[in-house]
């Protein structure tokens, strides 16, 4: 018996197995391993002219083993010997002779083929989609450094700002109904109907989240940041209400947009080097507003009552609440509908 | 008298960056706009005439470097000289040109290479900012911007690695 765990007759079905499927094609080298010695198995698979004469150069049949050096055994995996073909080489010492191993690993290679392409692509699309929504808040972080308008330093600056979320519902189902591409482009059309009101009213764009966003009034231009924020908001339910519309009409998945605003002190500041610089808001409105947005559901506009007497003038209807938030405690909230 | 060096020769970076685009341009002078992952290696010659030396290239086209593929050190051995690809439209595969030149350098020791910073006719993509160029530039980084796509300095760039190694 060969081996210890399996009869002879398993042993050498085993064997013919896995040795037929990888078509092996084998060659000893000469004592200085320049020259073939001896040479056998399935070559066509593996060369155009598979004609290895005893006493040929190595190099003259493959470049890939132009310059290698034989002194240590080695595996090359994965090479395309011919289009669309791989071979696995091995080189292994036995007794002092040198001898080439090679198997065709054709169909392995294959099926991990599909699936590399699959996820470097879709890496790639991932990689391209958060350029494009860098773009949006670079341009403006970006423009603002330069003109010299964003002078407070990373010690902090106190001021009275507004602060608003925004967020897609149901993204997260779609996310995993739908391909990636189809994703990725539902998801544009929608940023580009939530970003521009946003830097219309001189927000600044703080986050972009997959399917959010957290935008802060008040920094750029310190006029009424409330009212700035709450323009800003109704033009978005307005815009999307509309692409809703002709969506519905051509048949398409529609989403809702949650609003969540709340006004207070932060305090600013840009964190991090020159080209990864990261403007921050910290305050205990921030965590508020987020809170409404959480909260909110599609089509509605959520206040704290900062926001609500900053800009009652501006609005005709609403809805007082008193809600418990956790870690915030009861806390009364406004809800203006839009539509 | 003319002399003939066989010297081979590394593409290494990651996924995408370019990699058989440049030896497909460089070699046929062709390019596809076709994305068709490589896996392993595949090699090609070319011939360049540096004054009155030969250099036989064989380029080693590698597949990407990814966290869970990493390119293996047999594929570096016996390396002459290596082109560490970057893809200009993205910024982070610049991280995976360092570690492969960092592994190349403990695999093969202080060997010549150039750095091609490619996919330069995707201007309105383009993320490597002065900062990045000036910490390549830092480390001694030759680079060249590149375009498999246009034919941008690919020959060039070639050419150069092929004056390091013909001298
Ligand atoms: N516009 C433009 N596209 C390029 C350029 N170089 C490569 N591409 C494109 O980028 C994609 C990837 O190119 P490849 O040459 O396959 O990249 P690679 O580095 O060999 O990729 P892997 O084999 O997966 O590591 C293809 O769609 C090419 O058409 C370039 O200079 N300009
Ligand atoms: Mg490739």
């Amino acid at each position: 018996m060969r081996s210890a765990e399996l009869p002879d007759p398993l042993f050498s079905y085993l064997a013919d197995l896995y040795i037929h499927q990888a078509s092996p094609a084998w060659i000893r080298l000469d004592s200085d391993c320049r020259c073939i010695a001896e040479a056998g198995g399935s070559w066509p698979r593996y060369l155009d002219k598979p004609k290895l004469n005893p006493g040929s150069e190595l190099e003259e049949h493959f470049i890939v083993l132009c310059g290698q050096s034989f002194d240590q055994p080695f595996v090359l995996p994965q090479i395309e010997l011919q289009d669309g073909h791989y071979t696995d080489i091995h080189h292994t010492l036995i007794d002092g002779v040198s001898w080439l191993l090679f198997l065709d690993v054709t169909e392995q290679v294959s099926a991990q083929q599909l699936q590399q392409q699959n996820a470097n692509e879709l890496s790639l699309l991932k990689d391209r989609q958060k350029q494009t929504l860098d773009r949006y808040m670079g341009a403006t972080i970006a423009e603002l450094s330069v003109g010299g308008k964003l002078t407070f330093n990373a010690s902090g600056e106190r001021r009275q700002i507004t602060t608003m979320f925004i967020d897609l519902r149901s993204f997260t189902l779609f996310n995993e109904a739908y391909d990636p591409q189809h994703v990725m482009d539902t998801l544009n059309h929608y940023m580009t109907k939530m970003i521009p009101p946003i830097l219309e009213e001189h927000g600044l764009i703080d986050k972009i989240t997959g399917d959010g966003a957290m935008a802060v009034f008040g920094v750029q231009q310190r006029h009424a940041p409330a009212e700035s924020a709450l323009r800003a908001a109704c033009k978005i339910q307005c815009d999307v209400a509309d692409l809703n519309r002709s969506r519905r009409e051509q048949g398409e998945y529609v989403m809702e947009v949650g609003v969540g605003i709340a006004s207070g002190e932060a305090v600013l500041g840009i964190l991090g080097a020159h080209d990864r610089r990261a403007f921050t808001a910290i305050g205990p409105h921030v965590n508020l507003a987020a809170r409404l947005e959480s909260i909110a559901k599609g089509g509605e506009i959520l206040v704290d009552s900062a926001t609500f007497k900053a800009t009652s003038h501006l609005i005709s209807s609403h809805q007082q609440m008193e809600i418990e938030l956790k870690g915030i405690g009861l806390t009364p909230v406004y809800n203006l509908q839009t539509y | 008298m003319s002399q003939v060096l066989q010297k081979k020769v590394c593409l290494l970076g990651a996924f995408a960056v370019g990699k058989t685009s440049l030896v497909s341009r460089f070699v046929k002078g062709i390019f596809s706009e076709k994305y068709l992952s490589t896996m392993g290696v595949k090699i090609d010659r070319k011939n360049l005439q540096i004054g009155d030396v030969t250099i036989n290239m064989m380029l080693w086209d590698i597949h990407g470097e990814e966290s869970n593929k990493k390119v293996p050190a047999a594929y570096m051995r016996g390396t002459a000289a290596y082109l560490l690809v970057v893809d200009g439209t993205r910024a982070s595969t610049i991280a995976a040109a360092r570690e492969l030149h960092e592994r190349m350098r403990a695999e093969a020791g202080d060997i010549p290479f150039v750095v091609l910073l490619n996919k330069s006719d995707l201007q309105d993509e383009w993320q490597l900012s002065d900062g990045n160029m000036a910490a390549m530039q830092a480390e001694g980084w030759e680079c060249f911007l590149t375009s498999a796509c246009s034919g941008l300095n690919v020959d060039l760039a070639f050419t150069r690695l092929a004056e390091k190694l013909a001298s």
